[in-house]
């Protein structure tokens, strides 16, 4: 009777959903607007964008539990300053990579319970997306979906982004920055229908090496 | 500098983490308060609690203040443990009086409050000794409406509406819909209000530790007003 006693949690989901595609020239990086609770079913918020501007024309989309999310926006802002006074340019994508790397190790005994897409322009002028898990182990890749409806998005772009599972896929045009809008458009809208921690808005942040352009687009609310 | 307040030091800290007993202790909030509801309207912002502070099923304090007035333009409110409550009200008060001691025009916004309150409120969560509070920090942030939510876990957003406790589950639905038939821009004081007695009127019919003597804030362009009001 006392084994089962409910001890206090220090976690909990917040939903948000994200996603992340990278172009030759371009990142788009996507997420929904909606802030939960997800063992009691309230929506907190309707209007709490999951993407956070880093500096640089880099972009994190982070989802998870609400209270880490905002512990670790303010641990890469702080970084990220301190680079800066120190060596008067701001963090390259892959520094900046390696950075969140470090930062999410340094909690592996009490995790930050966040799922984080880092998305900028690399030094070649090249898209370059990076994908986490709570602990910090990452790899760059090009198309990732992360956060409560990622088992709903990322087949979507399994299929439309990277092509697979065609009978003829045959040779595909090039990637742009707006059919990758459309795609994320698309298959958000999916995923806040079948998932119910989706929904409410979707943001959209387009880094080219002119900066970082944003699109709203507005999703079910139910 | 000693302290009156000494919100950072958890339990373990004072008595040296020895025993098992230790980390049960803030395991669960002892006297409680019950939900708080807020939102906006075209001036500012309207929030309220109920006055009662409950001890398990015994309804130990009936008149007892769950509000923190900061300033004429800040205010928040919370429900949970009471003792954590006058920890941090202790606290906070102590921050606003060195303010006025120093004198140098720099006062409490709400945004600074609702900032502060997320980090301690992560910090002790983090140590796995929380202070078991939900709060709502409203008021008027550069002349606009402010309302924010902190929890206990150290969650943090803002909206038009915010509820904590039972609140979340019916009272939320009831401003936001309201909110979004009219437009915060078209809520007048006399109707927010309203809306947020009517909340409160269901919280007490429904919540077995809500009460029915409530006290409303009222923060707008006019300064922070208080009523004490008694359900039917």
């Amino acid at each position: 009777f006392l084994m089962s006693k409910s001890r206090f949690n220090p976690y909990e989901g917040n939903g948000g959903t994200t996603a992340g595609v990278a172009g030759d020239d371009f990142v788009v990086m996507a997420s929904d607007t909606r802030l939960c609770e997800e063992s009691t079913y309230v929506v907190s918020s309707r209007n709490y964008p999951h993407l956070y501007d880093l500096g640089n024309s880099s972009v994190l989309a982070a989802a998870g539990f609400n209270g880490d999310v905002i512990q670790l926006i303010k641990l890469l802002y702080i970084h990220g300053r301190r680079y800066l006074y120190q060596f008067n340019k701001e963090m390259s994508i892959t520094a900046r990579a390696s950075l969140l790397e470090r930062v999410l190790y340094q909690h592996r005994g009490f995790p930050l319970y966040v799922g984080n897409l880092l998305g900028g322009m690399d030094e070649e002028g090249r898209g370059a997306l990076f994908s986490y898990d709570p602990v910090g182990s990452y790899e760059r890749i090009s198309y990732i979906a992360d956060g409560s409806a990622a088992a709903i998005v990322l087949p979507f772009l399994h299929n439309q982004v990277g092509l697979r599972n065609m009978a003829d896929a045959g040779a595909a045009p090039r990637l742009t920055k707006e059919r990758t809008v459309q795609i994320l458009k698309d298959i958000f809208v999916s995923a806040a229908e079948w998932d119910i921690h989706c929904g409410d808005s979707l943001l959209i942040k387009m880094i080219t090496k002119e900066g970082v352009a944003e699109e709203t687009m507005a999703l079910r609310t139910d | 500098r000693s302290s009156q307040a000494d919100y950072h030091r958890t339990a373990s800290d004072v008595h040296g983490g020895t025993t098992n007993m230790i980390d049960e202790m803030s395991a669960r909030p002892i006297a409680t308060g019950s939900s708080v509801v807020g939102m906006h309207f075209k001036n500012g912002v309207v929030m309220a609690s109920d006055c009662r502070i409950s001890y398990g099923s015994l309804s130990r304090y009936r008149d007892f203040t769950r509000f923190i007035k900061v300033n004429s333009d800040t205010v928040c409110v919370c429900n949970g443990d009471s003792a954590d409550f006058q920890l941090l009200e202790r606290t906070i008060l102590e921050q606003v009086r060195s303010d006025e001691i120093e004198n140098d025009g720099i006062q409490y916004s709400p945004i600074k409050l609702h900032n502060w309150l997320t980090c301690v409120l992560y910090n002790r969560r983090t140590r796995i000794d929380p202070l078991w509070n939900n709060f709502l920090v409203g008021g008027l942030q550069d002349g606009k409406p402010y309302l924010g939510m902190s929890t206990m876990l150290g969650q943090s957003w803002t909206a038009p509406y915010g509820a904590t406790g039972f609140g979340k589950h019916m009272s939320i639905g009831k401003m936001r819909d309201f909110i979004e038939k009219h437009g915060v821009e078209n809520i007048t004081e006399e109707m927010a209000v309203k809306i947020i007695t009517e909340c409160m009127q269901q919280l007490y019919y429904r919540s077995t530790d809500a009460a029915n003597e409530i006290e409303i804030y009222v923060v707008s362009g006019d300064g922070c007003k208080s009523e004490k009001t008694t359900l039917p």
